[in-house]
């Protein structure tokens, strides 16, 4: 089943074309890899899905994107971003307790009662893998934890208004392998019930939890395909260089 | 000139302006300390800050600074409790929601505001404020602690506005960015997230309103009232310590008892505005605040 579609998507920064006429298509219930070089639009695609691209000043956009059928950019921009979680870069602890951190958005939503509250804190923490490292320490300030656990707590934050979508930009450049493996080994499972698109910079993490890859480059999807084919059999010249490394 | 003895020459000129600077305030410490010794002779100081009646001249002699330390206290504070909520509400606008433009304006403006002298502040309050409240509560004297703590307000407004502004500026994107992620409103994220992270720049900014509006003495002495009395309320009329200084220094014998008297209520002022100071940093350093 096919959980998004983008048709005829541009974008442009004040006179600067970002994406050129983006068609794509991105399956539900698994993960599809955004690979290419800087620049090439990776993170702007994100931002367009989940309306904060706008937030920049200059914005601009044409084309459509469907999220199940529906058209987000007819929503207003908050409820289209309470559907569609995105984790960004930089791990990044609101200043709250761990707690609030992951009611942050239900709270502003009406959550009042407080068995709802303590079964959203136990259910997303327990599936961004963070439960049991911070279960004793609910209440405890947010911006203790370290890199890797506060990228955790940022997915914990996004699932916990229930997206029916999860996007990820570059969510294990700055963490250690370690890190790195528990919140892929989380996505996987994640994948199980939702879509996941996951912008990175490491093809080796594309190649471990990826089911599709998409290739961009200046702003255009130049490949899609299973990562399989992608990384063993790439129809086009341009990927066949960036996978062996001779553009990057 | 040899380059190291060129450094070296400067690293020590560098070294005894630096100081100088700090040997000015000890020095302004001691002299007003030396100034006002036989003061702290005469009297216990709980004795002097409590006591109510002041008589530096004629006896019986009464050195009681209770009523204008009172004065003070509610002139400062009632500004800030004016000023911050303004204060803040236009750093915020500043630095979320004004236009680039409309900030680009409004800055340069707040700047200018800091620049005005005190004297035409306290001119604009005694002609316009006072008489207000004369006209519009039939009073004989539109003058209180309560209109000098208005005028006082917007004369340290600027000073919380852009240095809070800056401190909301200066946090990280990303804080932004993240929690808008999530579906909220950005005056939620602004109060719950951003506000909070820039909390130390604020509080910063307050303390040095504090300090401002302790020390203000011109506008003040011309809206206050200047009357001897312990201040019951915010709209009754006081001496603030600024006042009294200023009022009675012209007239005070050097190195009588009441130019020294005057001298021990400095004192008292600059101990006042340091102690708040001091408070202020503590609050900030004791909170638990977020790194980024």
């Amino acid at each position: 089943m096919t959980a998004i579609n983008i048709t005829d998507w541009n974008t442009w920064y004040g006179d600067f074309q970002v994406l050129n006429n983006i068609n794509s298509e991105f399956k539900d219930k698994s993960i599809t890899a955004i690979v290419g070089p800087s620049g090439c639009g990776k993170t702007t695609l994100l931002r367009s899905l989940n309306r904060t691209a706008e937030l920049t000043d200059n914005f601009r956009y044409e084309g459509s994107i469907l999220v199940y059928g529906h058209n987000i950019y007819a929503d207003k921009a908050e409820d289209a971003r309470r559907h569609i979680g995105l984790v960004y870069q930089t791990p990044v602890a609101l200043p709250l307790s761990i707690q609030e951190n992951v009611l942050f958005g239900p709270r502003y939503y009406g959550e009042r009662k407080r068995d709802r509250l303590t079964a959203i804190v136990e259910n997303c923490l327990t599936q961004a893998a963070l439960w049991d490292e911070v279960k004793d320490k609910l209440n405890k300030p947010a911006f203790e934890l370290s890199g890797g656990q506060k990228q955790r707590l940022s997915i914990a934050r996004a699932l916990a208004v229930n997206p029916q979508l999860l996007l990820l930009d570059e969510p294990c450049s700055s963490l250690d392998p370690l890190s790195t493996g528990l919140i892929e080994e989380l996505l996987v499972k994640l994948a199980m019930n939702l879509p996941i698109i996951i912008v990175t910079h490491n093809l080796f993490q594309a190649r471990r939890i990826a089911n599709e890859t998409v290739f961009m480059l200046n702003g255009k999807i130049i490949e899609k395909d299973l990562t399989q084919t992608m990384f063993n059999n790439p129809s086009n010249e341009a990927t066949r260089s960036f996978f062996s490394g001779a553009i990057g | 000139m040899n380059n190291n003895v060129g450094n070296t020459f400067f690293k020590i000129i560098s070294a005894v302006i630096a100081f100088t600077c700090s040997l000015l305030l000890i020095a302004v410490l001691f002299f007003m300390l030396r100034e006002s010794l036989p003061v702290w002779q005469m009297t216990r100081p709980l004795a002097f800050l409590s006591g109510t009646d002041w008589s530096p001249i004629y006896p019986p002699i009464q050195l009681g600074i209770g009523s204008m330390l009172a004065s003070t206290l509610w002139v400062a504070f009632g500004a800030l409790i004016i000023a911050i909520p303004l204060a803040l509400a236009c750093a915020i606008f500043l630095a979320e929601y004004a236009p680039q433009w409309l900030a680009q304006l409004l800055r340069p403006a707040l700047t200018v505001l800091t620049g005005i002298p005190s004297v035409v502040y306290g001119f604009l309050g005694a002609a316009v404020l006072v008489k207000f409240f004369e006209i519009k509560f039939q009073v004989s004297s539109g003058e209180s602690l309560f209109a000098a703590s208005i005028v006082l307000a917007f004369m340290v407004l600027p000073y919380i506005v852009v240095n809070s502004e800056s401190a909301i500026r200066a946090v990280p994107p990303e804080y932004k960015l993240s929690a808008l992620a999530v579906g909220v409103s950005k005056p939620y994220v602004t109060m719950k997230v951003i506000v909070p992270l820039a909390k130390k720049g604020v509080l910063g900014s307050i303390a040095l309103a504090f300090g401002r509006a302790a020390g203000e003495t011109m506008a003040v002495l011309m809206i206050a009232g200047n009357v001897l009395r312990f201040p019951e309320s915010w709209f009754s009329r006081g001496e603030p310590l600024s006042a009294l200084i200023a009022l009675e220094i012209g007239s005070a014998v050097p190195h009588s008892l009441h130019y020294q008297a005057l001298f021990a209520v400095g004192l008292v002022l600059i101990l006042v505005v340091t102690i708040i100071n001091i408070l202020i940093n503590y609050l900030v350093n004791n909170n638990e605040m977020p790194r980024y």
